[in-house]
């Protein structure tokens, strides 16, 4: 009886959380669609030329944190610095490397050491030497040299230095839109009925895409299975997740490889905290807590605009490690900021958002490996329904590939980046298939990720080998 | 998923149930899990408003085969009509197998059979229609798109042009009003109309004189104006906010009643473009929208007027009429152009907010103060600097870099004591600028106070830093 009744709850509750799946994903990409929209005209009647020589422009310090980059380091430092705006400075940040990224970055720029009394405003680790250049040219940029400590650490000691009244985290070896920073800066220039503590954009991935000098030439759709089947989750996950959230208040995760914020807010927070691989999350949550709790009116803005290039991981094992970093910085994140959950003192983000992030990303992977576990049980036993499960079955998957379908659809009529048929055609192959192979995949590592962190109490960033843009240029 | 399936059952059952009309020929027996047996009697209501028979009967597995025979029917006509058909549709169905090989055939009788006893399958079946539907119709809209899309853009270049080179021959005279706009009516669509205002917006900006009053005369005769001006009245904000800048940029005679009328508008953005037009619309009286500003005024709407009148080279009123509006952002906008466009005649003005409530406008104001290298200002803000906020306090030690003299060595150098190490960097740099009097201080400090001032100097004296 007890068997029956625990059998009937736990299959009520598989029923219930996939309903639930269905309708959040459902309404997320009906406000997503909306606020699309909103921002497509929005960004054709704003004229970005009166930022570029402007008094108003508020400064911006791009800070880069380089561990072992020797590779790619020159040309990217090249590309920020190109970058159009007129009031900014770039901090590179050398994270203890053990290769050559400072004595290359030394040698391009006619770097030297400069005398400098730093203020730790956030504790990090011992900033040994800063280097500015003796061209003029090259004024605004600075390196800093330090002791490993992480990209958390990295950026904090990027924060001690930062002049600028907002900082934007950056990977170095991504690729920013040159008109990246006038459009990331703008809600902070427009919004009047509350403090913006942040901005975030969309990143994209530039595997198989022409670069040159840091510059993106040509875009294309990735060539490898995995690079595509990720481009086709970014747009998922910054076009029908993000948007929606951030029109709802609720936003709580900037990326990593570009996020504009707020330096005084970041500063009275205590900046980025080094003890967790899922910083980028754990500071926004924690920025927006310091503004729920002093009770001051506050906004995450979010850009749906591709903004950003990065590289995607091409190999099972990188991608397996990142998106094992990523489940683990979720769960800190979510046990850090555990008093956050179901409080409305907390508005959206108490309310809603943090929810969310517990039970569909967290738990999500969590709770379908036991429901299939549990189908393949009555499998082995001879009690399925199988003209029941064919129709869930089909259900399920059309309804998975019908959102993929919008993500590239949305992409599609706002931004038309992937101007080409055959591009258009290869994204939706690719949506149709991931499904079966990509998914399970992704599952699976999102599993060792939580193993990781309760079993092993793994902590490390784990190893993320870069190809470098160059092997991506097609001929 | 056989306990899942019973769950499931039951709900749509009960559903059915509760809401079909006349199911007698339909659903005659149903497998209840024994745990739920009771609840579904109460819900059905058997015995009570229909006379339904039941005969129970116990399985080896633990549920109840339960024949149910409804005789009354439900004053329902949606689904006595669809319902007592439904029998008819499950044969026709079941008929149509015969077109299916024969593998197929018995699978295909076996999910119609199904699908009618347990009539959630119906749903899911028609869902995964729908998404399938739905798949096929966002590819045809992918492809279909993109085809527009790159057909459009190659047409708008072309359309373009053509405005263009005929607009530039009215100007040059090769052509007269009359052809030219016989040749511009060509292309009467929407979109070609709107395209052919953002030609003539950029011709307008472009050229002066003559020139300028012909494409004028042209957007008028056109009648554009008034698809312009009917733009001001939509539902969209993205027409608004075209409308307003069509009739500002083409020196239209209504322009200003509309931008008067948005300039507190709800949308921000509509707020924000009326705003910003106005001084473009009134080139003599720029700034008095500020007058009538009940709502924010962004740095956003600011930093566009600043470009807006540096392009246009227009003349810049005195700000001290608004200098003190109860409106913070326009003060703080009046206090940033006094810094740019160096308005000594409103030095009290700016003096007398160093004591403002706001920390924003203090702040700014004491930097316009070192800017415009305003002495007197000198004693409210060393008065003030105690109960400033470490910001502002930074601020004044910048201002005295500018306008600093020996007689305030002694207020810096205490300063330095300071633990906060801006502060005291800040300091450093004042006094080492103040020439040798500061540098002396400098260096007694360091020798006698033991403050291990060397590192700090060598910082500022490397201008890089």
């Amino acid at each position: 009886m007890l068997i029956h009744i625990l059998t009937i709850l736990a299959e009520a509750i598989i029923l219930v959380y996939a309903i639930a799946v269905f309708f959040v994903y459902f309404a997320l990409s009906i406000l997503s669609g909306k606020e699309l929209l909103k921002y497509f005209y929005t960004e054709k009647i704003t004229n970005f030329d009166a930022i570029l020589s402007s008094p108003f422009a508020p400064t911006i310090s791009i800070i880069a944190p380089a561990y072992n980059e020797s590779v790619t380091i020159v040309e990217n430092i090249r590309a920020l610095l190109s970058l159009y705006y007129p009031n900014f400075e770039i901090i590179i940040v050398n994270d203890g490397s053990k290769d050559d990224t400072l004595n290359k970055t030394i040698d391009a720029y006619e770097l030297e050491k400069v005398p400098y009394v730093i203020d730790y405003k956030i504790e990090c680790k011992e900033i040994v030497d800063i280097y500015k250049s003796k061209k003029k040219a090259f004024n605004n940029l600075t390196v800093i040299n330090k002791l490993n400590g992480g990209k958390a650490d990295a950026l904090n000691a990027g924060i001690n230095i930062a002049k600028g009244q907002y900082f934007i985290a950056i990977d170095v070896d991504s690729i920013i839109d040159p008109y990246a920073l006038q459009k990331l800066v703008l809600p902070f220039l427009t919004t009047t009925d509350a403090r913006v503590i942040a901005t975030g954009g969309v990143i994209r991935i530039a595997n198989s895409c022409k670069i040159k000098d840091g510059q993106l030439i040509e875009i294309n759709v990735p060539d490898d299975f995995l690079p595509r089947c990720q481009v086709i989750e970014y747009n998922r996950a910054f076009l029908l997740g993000r948007l929606a959230w951030s029109r709802l208040d609720g936003l709580i995760l900037i990326s990593g490889a570009l996020g504009l914020f707020d330096k005084e807010i970041a500063i009275a927070c205590g900046g980025y905290y080094p003890k967790t691989v899922g910083e980028d999350m754990e500071i926004v949550v924690r920025m927006r807590k310091y503004m729920a709790i002093r009770k001051e009116k506050y906004k995450v803005a979010y850009l749906p605009e591709p903004l950003c290039w990065t590289e995607a991981p091409s190999s099972l094992k990188i991608l397996g490690s990142q998106r094992n970093r990523w489940t683990r910085g979720t769960i800190d994140t979510i046990f850090l900021h555990k008093d956050i959950f179901f409080n409305p003192n907390f508005g959206t983000m108490g309310m809603l958002s943090f929810p969310y992030w517990v039970f569909f990303e967290w738990l999500a992977p969590i709770i379908e490996t036991l429901g299939m576990l549990y189908f393949i049980l009555l499998a082995i036993f001879g009690f399925p329904n199988w003209i029941f499960f064919s129709a869930m079955f089909f259900f399920v998957y059309f309804f998975s590939i019908s959102f993929s379908s919008y993500a590239i659809l949305y992409d599609h009529l706002i931004f038309h980046r992937y101007k080409k048929k055959r591009m258009i055609l290869k994204l939706l192959v690719t949506s149709w298939v991931e499904p079966f192979f990509y998914h399970p995949m992704v599952t699976w590592w999102a599993l060792r990720g939580n193993w990781d962190y309760f079993v092993r109490k793994k902590k490390a960033w784990g190893k993320m080998t870069r190809e470098g843009f160059s092997k991506g240029v097609k001929p | 998923m056989m306990r899942l399936k019973s769950l499931v059952f039951c709900i749509a059952f009960t559903f059915s149930l509760l809401n079909s009309g006349d199911i007698s020929a339909q659903i005659d027996t149903v497998l209840i899990p024994a745990a739920i047996h009771d609840t579904i009697q109460d819900t059905l209501g058997i015995g009570k408003s229909t006379k339904v028979k039941s005969d129970m009967q116990k399985v080896e597995n633990p549920f109840y085969r339960v024949e149910i025979k409804e005789e009354r029917t439900y004053d329902n006509v949606f689904s006595r009509i669809f319902l007592s058909n439904a029998q008819n549709v499950k044969s026709e169905l079941i008929g149509l197998s015969r077109f299916f090989p024969k593998p197929l055939s018995g699978l295909f009788q076996n999910i119609v059979e199904k699908s009618f006893r347990f009539p959630i399958v119906f749903v899911f079946l028609a869902l995964i229609l729908a998404l399938a539907g739905n798949v096929l119709l966002v590819i045809a809209i992918l492809f279909i798109t993109n085809m527009v899309m790159n057909f459009r853009a190659k047409r708008y270049r072309v359309v373009r042009d053509f405005f263009e080179k005929t607009l530039t021959d009215l100007m040059l005279q090769v052509t007269d009003k009359k052809e030219t706009m016989r040749l511009l009516t060509k292309y009467d669509r929407k979109r070609h109309v709107n395209m052919l205002i953002d030609v003539m917006m950029d011709f307008q900006k472009s050229f002066r004189g003559d020139s300028d009053r012909q494409i004028m005369e042209i957007y008028e005769r056109m009648n554009l104006s008034k698809i312009s001006y009917n733009k001001t009245y939509s539902m969209s904000f993205y027409e608004q906010v075209k409308g307003l800048r069509e009739l500002t940029n083409m020196n239209h005679h209504q322009a200003t009643e509309m931008i008067m009328a948005k300039l507190n508008d709800q949308i921000d953005i509509v707020r924000t473009e009326a705003q910003i037009c106005y001084p473009y619309a009134n080139p003599e009286s720029p700034f008095e929208f500020l007058s009538f500003l009940e709502r924010p005024f962004s740095r956003w709407a600011q930093l566009n007027i600043y470009y807006l009148i540096k392009i246009h080279e227009m003349p810049v009123p005195s700000f001290d009429k608004w200098i003190n509006s109860p409106n913070p952002n326009v003060v703080n906008f009046c206090i940033l152009m006094i810094d740019l466009f160096q308005q000594q005649e409103n030095s009290q003005h700016i003096i007398n907010l160093l004591t403002d409530s706001n920390e924003t406008t203090r702040n700014m104001a004491i930097s316009t103060c070192g800017d415009l290298h305003l002495f007197d200002s000198k004693y409210v803000m060393k008065n003030n600097f105690q109960s400033e906020t470490h910001r502002n306090q930074i601020e004044i030690i910048k201002a005295f870099n500018l306008i600093g003299d020996e007689t305030d060595i002694s207020f810096i150098a205490t300063t330095i004591e300071s633990e906060s190490i801006a502060l005291r960097l800040e300091a450093i740099r004042t006094l080492y600028n103040m020439g040798e009097g500061g540098r002396e201080r400098l260096t007694s400090l360091n020798l006698f106070m033991n403050l291990a001032l060397s590192p700090y100097i060598s910082h500022i004296q490397d201008i890089r830093n």
